[in-house]
């Protein structure tokens, strides 16, 4: 099943003269009850897409769905603050230094119905378990706690007020790799006893082939590559997935977006097999069932 | 932090002398041997009077005074001197007029006093009243004008700055330029057209409350301007975006996640601004437009010290200016060090 779904979502930034394309025309869809991987490189829009879903930034075209529903309408905020959730990449900054986490988390539970200070305590008691965090750590502040100990904290957050959607901002990449392991275990744990859904957004391959079930990969404020996970990675077609999966078909370079404008395939300029047809905007190709590519060279490969 | 402003030798020094005088202007009516509105005819421009330890004979009989007596000159003017015949021992916890301490509790007992005379020890003003109960009193203005005025000022621009710096847009747009047009009429024009707007015929509270509320609408503008800056940089904070996230309104987000971490800030700049409400209400009053006789307030006393005759001839009515300089230069002192406190780095200011 569908739970959200965006379409042909536009955002573009003004800076001063220039206009950066942060979201080109993003069609993206998350399943329920799985894990959507979101892979690109840092600038690419993976931010910018998740803050656009959430409804921190108004978008410049486009519709978001949740479950059937737009939900990139003014009066619909309150609605995806109890559907959506979301989990910043650094726990560290993702409290306010001035309050301990019971605060934090107390001010969480009474965000929609009033919650007596000892029920709140109750409950927070409660959930802490799940998320394998001690009880003396509650009354602890942001600084006093370890980064794997307040990303669990913010997990936590997100999760006491029951939402079906969280987007997963980079979780465990301010994390060691051994904490990173035990997030992730965490996430899925709780994804199985609360039938959540991800959006897992991360540069890091090997983790979202690790974690999710379909994966979108993004490059330049567009989608270049998607579907599900196994197909993407034992097959990937765009020539930039290609490079993100296995540098060896590729020289190593530099191919990172700066916003600039380019017209056709965002990709060209970097890609060794340019062709005419290039200066094109791609479209929407499937390669096979459940995979799909914005690249003119498939016409060639399938032929 | 307060351990480490104790430490300062300086800043102790100020804070104690902020607090006594805060202390003083509570315990008005028990410090003050007279009311303030007590006048004697016969002390009209009084010197201070020399408090005696010994007496001619070089014996230690105590603290008492003389009486003063004047004769006039050739000039018709008094001329004091003490008359040594008369001698009244200086006496504490006497009983005097009778006031409601803190409101609340009769008494008539005062700090001291002289039984059968009258003591002047800071002198007397025109009418013969006694200038340092007249100051004891007036600090009870001049002093709680500052910090109400600092309050409300503070309340008023940490809230506009906040919303403005919070929300961004249209609305910063709009509260910046109001901001703008307070800031762009010099506040002393500002002050005068303010106190000119409202009838010059009132009873000293209700000039008391207005001269406060006028110096606070001028005050909030660049109070305003400064936490809008520091809400603008908190805003993009990921705390913030988290408490958004999870759906607190946004006033919640303003009063607990953005103005309790402008405090610090806030903080240091009260004390730096106090001083200015005190001599806002000293300048008003030079004009005439103060607190009005015969309430006193430092500012109101001091405005008789305009003409440089009555300087040459009575310089004791400069007494209320030292206190004015003093209490300023204590905040001020306070202020900086709190600064170098909270803000090492001088990140702030």
């Amino acid at each position: 099943m569908e739970l959200l779904r965006t379409e042909n979502i536009k955002k573009y930034f003004k800076i001063k003269k220039r206009t950066v394309k942060a979201l080109d025309g993003v069609d993206i869809s998350i399943y329920e009850k799985l894990t959507t991987g979101l892979v690109g490189e840092s600038g690419c829009g993976k931010t910018t897409l998740a803050k656009a879903i959430l409804g921190f930034y108004s978008i410049d075209s486009g519709k978001i769905y949740f479950k059937g529903e737009e939900i990139n309408l003014r009066n619909k905020e309150k609605f995806i603050r109890r559907n959506i959730q979301i989990v910043f990449q650094n726990p560290y900054l993702s409290f306010d230094p001035r309050y301990t986490m019971f605060s934090t988390l107390y001010e969480t539970l009474n965000v929609w119905e009033g919650v007596s200070k000892d029920k709140a305590i109750k409950i927070i008691e409660e959930r802490l378990e799940e998320v394998e965090l001690d009880k003396d750590t509650l009354y602890h502040y942001p600084h006093q706690l370890s980064g794997g100990q307040l990303q669990r904290f913010s997990l936590l957050r997100a999760l006491i007020n029951k939402p079906r959607l969280v987007v997963l901002d980079e979780p465990t990449s301010n994390l060691d790799i051994s904490t990173t392991f035990t997030i992730l275990k965490l996430l899925n744990s709780l994804q199985r006893s609360y039938s959540l859904s991800y959006l897992f957004i991360s540069h890091n391959l090997n983790i979202v082939k690790k974690v999710s079930s379909y994966v979108f990969v993004m490059y330049g404020g567009k989608i270049v590559e998607a579907g599900l996970t196994e197909r993407v990675y034992n097959n990937p077609m765009h020539p930039y997935t290609k490079l993100l999966i296995s540098a060896a078909s590729y020289k190593l370079k530099d191919v990172r977006y700066w916003g600039e404008e380019v017209g056709g395939c965002v990709f060209r300029n970097y890609c060794c097999q340019k062709r005419k047809v290039c200066y094109n905007e791609p479209s929407k190709l499937q390669v096979e069932q459940g995979h799909w590519v914005y690249c003119h060279l498939i016409q060639y490969m399938i032929k | 932090m307060l351990k480490k402003l104790l430490k300062d030798k300086l800043a102790f020094l100020s804070l104690f002398i902020l607090v006594t005088l805060y202390l003083i202007a509570i315990f008005a009516d028990f410090v003050s041997p007279y009311h303030y509105d007590d006048e004697d005819i016969m002390y009209s421009w009084a010197p201070p009077m020399r408090i005696h330890f010994f007496d001619s004979s070089q014996k230690r009989i105590g603290p008492y005074i003389y009486k003063y007596q004047f004769e006039v000159n050739k000039y018709y003017q008094r001329r004091y001197y003490e008359n040594k015949k008369e001698i009244y021992p200086l006496r504490f916890f006497v009983r005097g007029f009778k006031y409601k301490l803190l409101g609340l509790w009769e008494s008539n007992i005062h700090l001291f006093g002289v039984e059968g005379s009258r003591i002047y020890i800071f002198g007397g003003d025109l009418k013969g009243r006694d200038i340092f109960s007249r100051l004891v009193y007036g600090a009870r203005i001049s002093l709680s004008i500052g910090l109400i005025g600092v309050t409300i000022s503070f309340i008023i621009g940490m809230i506009v700055g906040g919303v403005s710096g919070y929300f961004g847009g249209r609305v910063d747009n709009i509260l910046m330029r109001l901001v703008e047009m307070m800031m762009m009429v010099p506040s002393f024009y500002l002050m005068l057209a303010l106190r000119a707007s409202f009838p010059p015929e009132m009873s000293s509270t209700q000039v008391y409350l207005l001269i406060v509320v006028i110096l606070s609408l001028i005050g909030w503008a660049s109070i305003a301007r400064v936490i809008r800056g520091m809400a603008i940089s908190l805003r993009e904070n990921e705390f913030i975006l988290s408490a958004k996230a999870i759906g607190l309104s946004n006033v919640k987000i303003i009063l607990r996640h953005i103005l309790p971490h402008t405090f610090s800030y806030a903080l240091v700049a009260i004390f730096l601004s106090v001083p200015s409400y005190i001599i806002g209400e000293a300048a008003l009053s030079l004009l005439g437009l103060g607190i009005q006789e015969p309430q006193p307030s430092w500012g109101n006393m001091f405005s008789s010290a305009q003409t440089i005759v009555d300087i040459q001839l009575y310089p004791w009515i400069l007494i209320p200016g030292f206190f004015i300089l003093l209490v300023t230069i204590c905040f001020n002192i306070l202020g900086d060090t709190l600064r170098d406190i909270l803000d090492p780095k001088r990140r702030i200011l």
